[in-house]
Order: structure tokens, then sequence, then C-alpha cells
């Protein structure tokens, strides 16, 4: 009876959501609600207007710069949550937490050579991300994840001395700040004719230009990737 | 073109249902992380190589190892 029962609600339900997905628009028509005013302006102005030659980070950095912002505080509260509940403190020797180590060598020698690789090409995203496809977000992803395998392979001790929580905490809360500072400030400058000086669009198409967009770009990889750093060492051994 | 649009999302259907289905954990996580990567050149397909990179990395690479991470300590592993 309880079996029956769960199948007809499944199917009702499978049935209420195609019905509702039969009234969507068809993909990719001309007439379609998505294709408005709203995304003509975006095509035709976000390079004169941000400086940025990719208009998904032109608008997610410049036009809905504070809808980023509250996505890093989202990360920065998760981590700093996190680190909460979950750091323990050094003192206390009480139960043996088993860590993520690989003893290898054949890893140890592969990762000496990966490991920059996988930086560079994630230094590589975050920088050129108001140029090509990527941006801090991906950016920041990669190079936490190259902590990750860092600390997989090399162990706690090692990774301790080259990335002290002291200096991590400090960039993490000095990225988010440094955030709501330049974007505010180019926030309240930018519509009110206050005439203070204001970082030039450049050309678009080379690294230094775009205003704020690279500077918010490092800032929001930074936290990125140390967040998910933050992640993967508390859930791991509660220590860092 | 379409063919392979076909075939990518006849993948992810049969992937997605896998994921459910499957009874070893571990297996389950690695058939989610090729849901992933076949969800990125979905993205590659429909002209947003943004998402495609950021599914990439977040996708594949940190759900995967949050996950076998957690499989971890709750000892859903065995050697």
């Amino acid at each position: 009876m309880k079996k029956i029962l769960s199948i007809g609600i499944t199917i009702t339900l499978i049935i209420i959501l195609l019905l509702g997905v039969s009234e969507l628009p068809k993909f990719g028509q001309y007439n379609n609600p998505a294709n408005n005013e709203v995304s003509h302006y975006y095509i035709e102005k976000t390079t004169k207007d941000t400086g940025a030659m990719n208009i998904v980070t032109g608008i997610i950095l410049d036009y809905r710069a504070f809808d980023t912002f509250v996505e890093s505080s989202v990360l920065f509260t998760a981590s700093i949550i996190v680190l909460l509940l979950l750091k323990k403190e050094k003192h206390i020797q009480g139960i043996d937490n088993e860590v993520t180590i690989i003893e290898s060598t054949i890893l140890k020698q592969v990762s000496k050579v990966l490991i920059p690789c996988i930086q560079i090409f994630g230094i590589y995203i975050i920088f050129y991300g108001h140029l090509s496809p990527g941006g801090g977000f991906a950016g920041g992803t990669i190079i936490g994840t190259s902590f990750i395998l860092y600390r997989i392979i090399y162990g706690k001790k090692f990774t301790d001395k080259t990335l002290p929580y002291s200096k991590l905490i400090t960039y993490l809360c000095g990225a988010i700040m440094l955030y709501g500072v330049l974007k505010g400030y180019s926030f309240i400058t930018g519509g009110n004719h206050l005439n203070l000086p204001q970082p030039s669009l450049g050309t678009p198409g080379s690294i230094l230009s775009g205003g704020f967009l690279l500077p918010l770009n490092i800032l929001v990889g930074l936290i990125v990737a140390i967040t998910i750093y933050f992640f993967f060492t508390l859930f791991d051994g509660g220590e860092i | 073109m379409k063919i392979f649009s076909m075939i990518m999302i006849l993948f992810l259907i049969i992937s997605s249902v896998a994921v459910s289905t499957i009874k070893n954990l571990l297996g389950a996580i690695i058939v989610f992380m090729v849901y992933s990567l076949m969800m990125t050149i979905v993205w590659q397909q429909l002209n947003a190589p943004d998402l495609a990179i950021t599914e990439a990395a977040v996708g594949a690479g940190i759900t995967t190892i949050l996950f076998v991470l957690t499989l971890k300590r709750i000892k859903g592993v065995r050697k």
C-alpha cells in the first residue's frame, strides 16, 4: 500500500513538473522573453562602459558588483562558521585524528612539477578574467585545489610553514574588506559627479584595463582559494 | 552537432539515474564527477565557457574532494 502511494505521489509530481516544462518557451527563439532590451544593452555597451572584453565579468564585477560582494561574504561567513565549529585548539591532545597523507615518492616528484602548472593556470584565469572566459571564482577554485594537493602530499607540518593560519585569515578578512571599500568607492563616486580620481578604463584587450575589474577579480580569487583550503583542512583533521 | 548534444544529454540522464541507484558510495561519487564533466561539455556546447570552467573546477574538483573526505569521515570506504 505504502509503495503504491509513494509511486502515485512521485508520478503526479513528475507530471506536474513536466507540464511546467512544456509551458516554457522554445530554446533559442527570437521572441523569447529572455531576448529583451537588457541583453541588447549589455552586448552593445559593456565593453565601452567597463572596459571588459568578457561581458560576463563586466556584468558580475561592474553592473552587479554588490551581488558578487554578497556572494563572497557568503563564502566568508561559511568559512568563519566552519572555523568556529571544527577548529581544535593545539594544546588539547585528545583523540588521535587521522589526517589524509599519501606517502609516495612518485606522487611527491610528480607534484613538484604539476603544482606550479596548476597554480600558474589558476593565476592566468584570474588575471585574464576580464579578457577571456574565467574570473575570480573559477581561478580561485583552481588555486585552492592546488593548495589541497600540496597538503595531501606533503602533510600538515610542511604546509603550516608555507601557508600559516594567521596569514591566511588575515588575507581572507583583508580581501573582503578591500573589496567592499573599492566597490563602495566606485559606487559612490561613479554616478554623483564628485570628480574624485578614477582608474582609467584603458584600451580594451590589454591586461591593465577595465578599471576596478582586475583588482576585484584578484580579491574574489583570494577569498575563494582560502575558503576552499579552510574547508578541506577543517573537514579533514580539524587542525590548521 | 545535434546528434552529439543528444548523446551528451542521454549520458547525463543515464548517469544521474545511476548515481541514485548505485549501492557502492565511492562509485556513486565517481559517477557524479563524470556527470559534472559531461555538464561542462554541454555548457561549452551552449556557448557558455565561463560556466564550463566554473563547473569543471567546482563540480568535478572541489565537490568530489569534499564528498570523498566525508566518506572517509563516516567510514564509508572499505579498503
